[in-house]
């Protein structure tokens, strides 16, 4: 891990206008080192794909930055962005519905390199061919067949092929694999992980699934109403958690093991609007922590730990850092 | 072929289950969707079903319960909710049962709801039908019943429609429907998939609850082995139709004998699991239940497959280990072995 290759800055994204208007991504700060896998995970509607698609521009910004390999995309027009979007590729949830139902598969996976002017037709068949190998679908047997002859797995596997036939840099996935049975999604996961080393990809990995985004990811930004909550490296901050809200996921997942008994906290409620969102602290409705302070001034994400930032005024206690003792330099 | 040796427990089995199949007639021919199935379950006990997609979970949990469309479907054996045959019993005779012993909550409840009525009205029309109460007492036990899943400001919530409300909140008004009329047998199918882990908690606890105070009898369908090893008492697992291995929930997971299981098991990410551990997958996917392979359906993906496993299907047999763990492979592992025939 060496120098940020994506870097998000008080990111705020609107939908709608005037009343109605929601601040789904609420003020969001982090950086994606080049190489490493940034996991982002919530709850439904708590922002993750707005923020997403924010980075690539597919909603714009009302405020903030996002700077990508040095470069500030937030101001790019569309065409602009479109030559950029080779470097930088999303992948979803849907694999079925993502790919062109009326194009054949080798077709499916050249588009990119057609978009970025690969002229050569012998040199493209090549590069679709070992990107097919190398996603475990055999160019021979499916090039010329159709996404609804394959299973979930094997779109999500082609949609892969896809994004990577062009060398990009960054990939977005979002709950790319959410809707795949679990024997298929840890082949995509092993998948993704080899393919990540062998092309040296960073990677911002959005999901709900605590698991599968421990699984994947070098450290972990938990978000709450349009907000970051907690960021740390994933083992510290799933061992760890300093944010009442990440403790509260994880003590509401469940392991497939009788004997394994979970801290069984259950947070009450449910995740109150962002059109109206509580003063202060967001999470202050629900928290049982929650104290005067809490309503009045919102927190903002800081260094407990080394490389562990948390957005909360009392901190769960760690044995490293007092309550309340002074906040290293962000 | 597969007969289970029915356990003769003196014990109060409200779901009898055997040699259950369903088929269904596709134009690709026909499809056995529920292959051979045997299971009891005991008066107040959870079973929960397991299995990926198409694995035939909903159909056999349906099935039990007489709930499918009967226009392409054929079925054969026997089912039976405190003695009453559900198997190739008349609708009109299934809807007394629907509507006072037994019980359904599904994955999606947008889908049981009627989108343009308020859900009280939705529940006090079940009061209505079901136990003949009156407007009044019917709207008054809405409210009531909303209450008790955990839906604050009960009154006003009873006015809203079903888009009006979250998918945690439309799934409890469902639960409030399941238990309105006091059923003794509930079916979940997939109940908090789709929710938050926050809001499946919250709804787990609630349907735990309920049981309890009732002395409720479940199958709880899930594909998320999480769920069923902090939530049932027994555990079948499916594979292609069939159940491929069944046992007391802390059994199963304490000594599974089938490989699927352990193939599922070891795919599961886990939150106890330190970052990036390497999942070991099955390759491959479920064989097509059009054309299922000869022999043990899981032979084509299954790592320890020999010669006879490609030519004879398994029978669901009791363990050596524990007369209530049942497996279906020629090769079980953890130090299983079939009980002989007949002991
Ligand atoms: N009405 C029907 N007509 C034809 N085939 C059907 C019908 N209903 C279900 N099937 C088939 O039966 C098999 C079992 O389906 P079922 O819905 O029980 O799976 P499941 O285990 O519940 O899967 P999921 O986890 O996706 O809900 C599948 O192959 C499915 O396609
Ligand atoms: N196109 C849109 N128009 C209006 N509101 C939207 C749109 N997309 C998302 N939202 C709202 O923005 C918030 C964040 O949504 P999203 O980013 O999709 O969350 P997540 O991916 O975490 O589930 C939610 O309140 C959602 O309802
Ligand atoms: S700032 Fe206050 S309300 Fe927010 S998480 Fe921390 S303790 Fe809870
Ligand atoms: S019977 Fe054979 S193929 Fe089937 S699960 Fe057992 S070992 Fe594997
Ligand atoms: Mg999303
Ligand atoms: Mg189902």
């Amino acid at each position: 891990m060496t120098a940020p290759l994506l870097s998000v800055k008080d990111l705020v994204v609107t939908y709608g206008s005037r009343k109605n208007a929601v601040q789904a991504v609420a003020g969001v700060s982090f950086e994606v080192m080049e190489g490493e896998t940034l996991g982002l995970v919530g709850e439904s509607g708590c922002g993750k794909s707005t923020t997403g698609r924010a980075i690539l521009q597919l909603e714009r910004a009302s405020s903030g930055s996002v700077e990508f390999d040095g470069e500030e995309l937030t101001g790019l027009t569309r065409g602009e962005m479109r030559t950029r979007r080779r470097k930088l590729q999303m992948l979803f949830q849907d694999p079925i519905s993502s790919l062109n139902p009326r194009r054949k598969i080798k077709n499916i996976v050249a588009e990119p390199l057609i978009i970025w002017g690969e002229a050569d037709e012998a040199k493209r068949e090549t590069l679709v061919n070992e990107m097919l190998l190398e996603v475990g679908i055999d160019p021979a047997l499916a090039g010329d067949r159709y996404p609804r002859e394959f299973s979930g797995g094997q779109c999500q596997r082609i949609s892969i092929a896809r994004s990577l036939v062009a060398n990009p840099k960054l990939l977005v996935c979002d709950e790319m694999v959410s809707a795949l049975d679990v024997s298929v999604q840890a082949q995509i996961i092993n998948l993704l992980t080899d393919l990540k080393k062998k092309h040296n990809l960073t990677l911002l990995f959005i999901a709900h699934d605590l698991a599968v985004v421990k699984n994947v990811s070098d450290r972990v930004a938990v978000m709450y109403l349009g907000r970051l909550c907690e960021l740390g490296p994933s083992d510290d901050l799933y061992a760890h958690p300093l944010h009442p809200y990440t403790e509260a996921l994880l003590s509401a997942a469940v392991v497939p093991d009788p004997d394994v008994q979970l801290s069984h906290t259950t947070l009450e409620g449910e995740p109150p609007s962002p059109i109206n969102p509580p003063s202060g602290c967001r999470f202050r409705t629900r928290c049982p922590s929650a104290q005067t302070r809490c309503a009045e001034e919102v927190p903002e994400l800081r260094e407990v730990r080394p490389g562990h930032q948390v957005a909360c005024h009392f901190p769960l206690s760690t044995t490293h850092v007092a309550i309340g003792e002074s906040p290293n330099a962000q | 072929m597969t007969t289970v040796t029915t356990r003769q427990v003196a014990s109060d089995n409200i779901v009898v289950v055997e040699n259950l199949s369903t088929t269904f007639a596709t134009p690709r021919g026909s499809l056995t969707a529920v292959n051979n199935v045997s299971l009891t379950i005991q008066r107040g006990m959870s079973l929960g079903i397991v299995g990926e997609s198409g694995s035939g979970k909903t159909v056999l949990s349906r099935s039990i319960i007489g709930l499918l469309p009967p226009s392409n479907m054929t079925q054969t054996g026997s089912a039976t909710i405190n003695g009453n045959q559900i198997i190739g019993v008349a609708h009109k005779e299934l809807l007394k049962l629907w509507g006072s012993e037994v019980a359904m909550i599904f994955q999606d409840p947008m889908t049981a709801l009627t989108p343009t009525r308020r859900v009280g009205d939705q529940i006090a029309e079940s009061l209505r039908i079901n136990l003949k109460m009156s407007k009044k007492d019917a709207k008054a036990k809405a409210i009531d019943l909303l209450r008790q899943v955990g839906i604050p400001s009960p009154e006003r919530r009873s006015r809203a429609y079903p888009n009006q409300l979250s998918g945690g909140m439309r799934q409890r008004v469902m639960i409030a429907i399941a238990i309105a009329c006091g059923p003794e047998f509930l079916v979940a199918d997939e109940p908090t998939t789709g929710l938050d882990v926050t809001v499946q908690a919250q709804v787990l606890d609630l349907i735990s609850e309920l049981r309890r105070e009732a002395n409720l009898t479940m199958i709880l369908v899930t594909h998320d082995l999480g769920v069923v090893a902090t939530r049932t008492d027994n555990v079948a697992v499916m594979y292609a139709g069939r159940i491929v291995e069944q046992a007391p929930t802390k059994e199963l997971f304490a000594r599974v004998a089938m490989p699927y299981t352990k193939g599922l098991l070891d795919s599961t990410p886990r939150i106890d699991a330190p970052s990036h551990t390497r999942l070991s997958s099955i390759e491959g996917r479920p064989p097509d239940l059009v054309n299922p392979p000869a022999g043990c359906p899981f032979a084509p993906r299954c790592t320890l497959a020999q010669d006879l496993c490609h030519k004879e299907a398994p029978a669901l047999v009791a363990s050596t280990l524990d007369p209530d763990h049942l497996f279906a492979c020629h090769y079980p592992l953890n130090g299983h072995a079939a009980q002989p025939q007949g002991a």
